[in-house]
């Protein structure tokens, strides 16, 4: 095999290797089978007994259904077009059906979106270009996944915040509608520093069109939904111009300044940041039950002074993992990219807890 | 066997071999459900063929082949290409790594294939189909499915193994 630039030299064992890696992808028999009980259920109401044996490949049984990333392109492009015009007739919470609403309800997804990650067997040490090259190839094929990341801080070895965020598409291009969700816990107000556990202070869900890249700020129409938990010190959350005091929701739909919510550092920075030689490999090691390359930041690199440690996964050469380490502080990121089942799609949406009222 | 039994058993590997042919695990379900909901009103019928599995795999090909209510080009491949985004310059070595960029370049040119070009191969490389075998599911002739495979082959910068037997002149065209 060649690398980019030259005309790849390809066998027929590299042919059976790339089938059997899609094969490896098939969604889950279980799935299939559920489904096809549910649709034979609803056929057998409407059809008469089944005749003789036909031949194959002939007619067709069912209306294909329309895939969730075909609803969503369209969803996307429909909302582009009538945000503007719906973006005062709104109403009703996120979880309640009915309403008018500027947002399209999250499409369904079949269960098994996405298939199981690629499983590539760790030989050696990658290059760190050959590294960069494969963890920009997956982070690009990990477009359409939910991204999920969580950033914890400890303080001496206790756990004092921790912010976790959803968002969806894990790489949005412009014009795409984006939805994301963060949910913030920290240690409330007043409460001891070393043995106060953290409690659920913000829970937010943003919903837009992603911008163009600038360099400036940039503000766009989005739907801002917050929870504002009541028992953490805090009188209220902030974002932008709206606030929500504590213990109650509010839901606004307007234009506000935009926030790229993805996981940062994007694994593309990263891939280019390995590249530019800013991290070195230090060895392999398992994380979450995956194979994984730890590296470490050298002094070039962007977050110098103190250790910063990366792992990546070979099976499919996303980032997993981040630790820096400043005096007693400790930051720990952990990403995952997942795919967007119904389950886990439903991470999005802000729960109102019972009796909040909504305030705005 | 009753349908059940036999998709306890067959329909993992059903699924595997659409996931192939389609080079989309949502459509590959798709697919397979559609063949599956005819199958299982004449399992009766089906059930008592001596190979039912590859019945049903014919019918998985024949619904790939003749599926055209989708557009199937326009769907949204999760292999990007190399060089369409994000694209990094490096010097290329032949470690791990490389093997996987290789794949997913491999996969999404393996996209670009016409239908029946695909269905050719996979029957051939992930199946392991004779050409008679490949013919027989693909209803053409064996000099009509090595010219699919030929064609492909060299769509995709395959080196064969072992060059492919001479094709006889064949007037069918598909």
């Amino acid at each position: 095999m060649e690398g980019l630039g030259r005309t790849p030299a390809r066998t027929e064992a590299d042919l059976r290797a790339a089938l059997a890696e899609l094969g490896r992808r098939a969604p889950s028999a279980d799935d299939v089978l559920s489904a096809l009980r549910e649709a034979g259920s609803r056929r057998q109401r409407r059809s008469p007994p089944p005749g003789q044996l036909r031949p194959v490949g002939l007619g067709r049984v069912l209306i294909p259904r329309l895939g969730w990333r075909q609803l969503a392109v369209g969803a996307a492009a429909a909302v582009a077009a009538a945000a503007v015009a719906l973006a005062l007739t709104l109403g009703g919470s996120p979880g309640r059906p009915g309403g008018p609403d500027v947002f399209p309800a999250l499409p369904n997804p079949p269960a098994s979106a996405g298939g199981p990650p690629v499983v590539v067997s760790p030989g050696h040490h990658p290059s760190a270009a050959s590294l960069a090259r494969a963890m920009l190839t997956a982070f690009n094929a990990a477009g359409d996944d939910l991204a999920y990341e969580t950033v914890t801080d400890f303080r001496a070895g206790h756990l004092i915040q921790t912010d976790r965020s959803w968002s969806w598409p894990a790489v949005p291009s412009p014009g795409q509608l984006q939805y994301v969700r963060d949910a913030f816990s920290a240690i409330p107000r007043g409460a001891s520093q070393v043995t106060a556990s953290v409690k659920l202070t913000e829970d937010t869900g943003y919903t837009t069109v992603v911008p163009r890249p600038s360099r400036y700020g940039q503000n766009e129409l989005a739907r801002l939904i917050t929870v504002c938990y009541a028992g953490t010190g805090q009188t209220g959350c902030g974002w932008g111009r709206f606030n929500t005091p504590a213990g109650t929701w509010s839901k606004h739909t307007a234009v506000m300044p935009y926030i790229d919510h993805t996981p940062s550092p994007r694994g593309s920075d990263l891939a280019r940041q390995i590249a530019r030689g800013e991290w070195r490999i230090v060895g392999h090691t398992r994380l979450r039950g995956q194979r994984a390359i730890k590296l470490a930041q050298t002094h070039s690199g962007t977050i110098q002074g103190h250790p910063v440690f990366l792992w990546v996964s070979t099976a499919t050469y996303l980032p997993l993992r981040m630790i820096s380490v400043t005096g007693k502080f400790t930051e720990a990121d952990n990403w995952y990219y997942l795919p967007p089942s119904k389950a886990n799609l439903a991470h999005l949406h802000v729960p109102i807890p019972p009796g909040y009222p909504r305030s705005g | 066997m009753t349908f059940n039994e036999f998709a306890g058993a067959r329909l993992a590997a059903v699924l595997r071999f659409a996931t192939a042919l389609t080079g989309d695990p949502d459509l590959a379900k798709d697919l397979v459900q559609e063949v599956l909901i005819r199958v299982s009103a004449r399992w009766q019928e089906i059930g008592q063929l001596d190979r039912p599995e590859a019945y049903i795999r014919k019918m998985v090909v024949n619904e790939y082949l003749s599926w055209r209510r989708r557009s199937w080009r326009r769907r949204s491949w999760r292999l990007i290409p190399l060089g369409m985004s994000n694209d990094l310059t490096g010097v290329p070595s032949p470690d791990p790594a490389d093997g996987y960029i290789e794949r997913q370049a491999l996969l999404a040119e393996l996209a670009k294939l016409s239908r029946r070009q695909r269905t050719a191969l996979v029957l051939r490389y992930y199946e392991g189909f004779s050409d008679a075998e490949i013919s027989d599911v693909m209803s053409c002739t064996q000099s009509t499915v090595r010219g699919h495979v030929f064609k492909a082959l060299a769509a995709l910068r395959v080196e064969l193994d072992q060059p492919l037997p001479t094709i006889p002149p064949s007037k069918e065209t598909h």
